[in-house]
């Protein structure tokens, strides 16, 4: 398996070419482009536990995450193209298998069959911050795929950092987190408009995005008219 | 005509100058800025028959423009209405446009709208841009585009293909081999044959898609 990833930068998307056997794992709707011997698959399901109960968790996480299964049927070789909803980058992360990635709601973008994906939902956490507080995790060891809105910058934690939570892409769970208000009070952060953001502690690796699509989906939606309940 | 293409793959525009008498032609609300003397006749090219068939058909613009420069050469900068990247094609026979995939071209050239639907798709509005002629052909998409070159089949969401080469032949087609219980209406372009197709690598109709949900719910009516 190879993975290109082309047009970095503002549209970024990434490119795999399967052996023949081989399959990758996306979000589904993420695949843009196939050689026609590539077996597309739409499922819940994910390696390990899923099956229909893990779709409805992950619906339940907030998010309708459902999975494209590709496969380079019938012997031979193939490639398949997949990219983002939003304009921004998209980055590999090369998992060794020592750790797991937690990747935020919508970062997730692809991975390799052998990798084993699970959702988080952050329960009261997550509700807490108005934001989609829900993590794909993912384990094992092969290429990531995480896409962003904006850029990605990649920061090497030892110590402590914040975070805004609309800004985190993704991050190795050698870091432990806290949710919390970004100013000295509730008050003072909820007005300075910085709400909440995520207090990462330990060291390990993560990826923050230049953009906050919420807050960009926010602008749009204020704009636009009303839509049915 | 000289021109460049700037800013790509995010912000492409297109930078031409005419030389005196020469003209290029443009789909209407492209023009940026330009020369004082580089004029222009908007007009339904084809006469209007033509241009409405254009405007229902594919979602392209009716009118389109024909800049002229007078006198001396001139310069018009086009930028096209998304974000994203602008080929500057040698056209000498033909190529298919996906509707409002057009910026500009030479004269030489000529676009009609091409309904090529299946029965029962027409919701989706499979209308494309047939393109003829000889002299330059400029297409712009949401997102870079990536050229593949086609020899046997190959597969393209519904949405994402620009153009491609009448050596290839298409169908708009429910995905066979994707099986899901969600997606069963899901349309794919499938190629088959040899030539070029270019993808672009964002859809709007994705992006407005994400963006539906943010949109303010309406207010039960309380009479």
């Amino acid at each position: 398996m190879q993975i290109a990833i082309e047009d970095r930068g503002a549209f970024a998307s990434a490119i795999i070419q399967l052996d023949a056997g081989e399959s990758f794992v996306s979000e589904s709707g993420a695949m843009y482009r196939t050689s026609a011997e590539v077996d597309v698959d739409v499922t819940t399901r994910s390696k390990g536990k899923g099956g229909l109960f893990g779709g409805l968790k992950r619906l339940l996480g907030g998010e309708s995450f459902f999975l494209s299964t590709y496969h380079a049927a019938g012997g031979v070789a193939g490639e398949v193209g997949i990219a983002p909803t939003l304009p921004g980058d998209v980055m590999q992360v090369d998992m060794d298998g020592s750790t797991r990635w937690l990747c935020a709601g919508g970062s997730y973008l692809g991975s390799g069959d052998e990798l084993t994906l699970d959702t988080q939902f952050q329960g009261l956490r997550g509700m807490l911050s108005g934001e989609k507080m829900f993590f794909v995790s993912v384990e094992g060891a092969g290429p990531l795929l995480v896409s962003a809105y904006g850029v990605i910058r990649e920061a090497a934690i030892d110590g402590e950092v914040i975070v805004d939570t609309g800004h985190v892409v993704a991050f190795e769970d050698t870091l432990s987190y806290e949710v919390t208000k970004a100013g000295g009070s509730w008050l003072r952060s909820f007005l300075g408009g910085e709400g909440l953001v995520m207090k990462f502690r330990g060291s390990g690796r993560l990826l923050v995005q230049s953009h906050n699509s919420r807050a960009f989906g926010a602008k749009l939606g204020a704009m636009l008219p009303p839509r049915q309940g | 005509m000289e021109h460049r293409i700037t800013n790509g793959p995010s912000f492409a525009i297109l930078e031409a100058t005419l030389e005196p008498g020469e003209t290029l032609v443009s789909e209407s609300g492209a023009m940026a800025w330009k020369d004082t003397h580089v004029v222009t006749e908007t007009s339904t090219r084809g006469g209007v028959l033509q241009g409405l068939k254009r405007k229902l058909l594919s979602g392209e613009s009716f009118f389109q423009n024909t800049w002229r420069a007078e006198g001396k050469p001139g310069s018009i900068a086009l930028a096209p209405g998304s974000a994203g990247d602008i080929i500057a094609h040698d056209l000498d026979g033909e190529l298919f446009l996906e509707k409002g995939a057009f910026l500009a071209s030479c004269e030489g050239v000529t676009v009609d709208a091409k309904f090529d639907g299946l029965k029962g798709f027409f919701n989706e509005g499979f209308f494309i841009l047939k393109c003829t002629g000889k002299g330059l052909l400029f297409f712009h998409s949401y997102g870079a585009i990536e050229a593949v070159d086609v020899d046997g089949e190959y597969i393209v969401d519904n949405g994402y293909a620009v153009a491609w080469e009448p050596s290839l032949s298409y169908k708009l087609t429910r995905a066979r081999k994707i099986r899901s219980f969600l997606f069963g209406d899901q349309l794919i372009l499938r190629f088959s044959g040899k030539g070029r197709v270019w993808i672009q690598t964002r859809s709007p109709r994705v992006k407005a898609n994400w963006v539906h949900p943010f949109r303010p719910v309406q207010q039960a009516n309380r009479n």
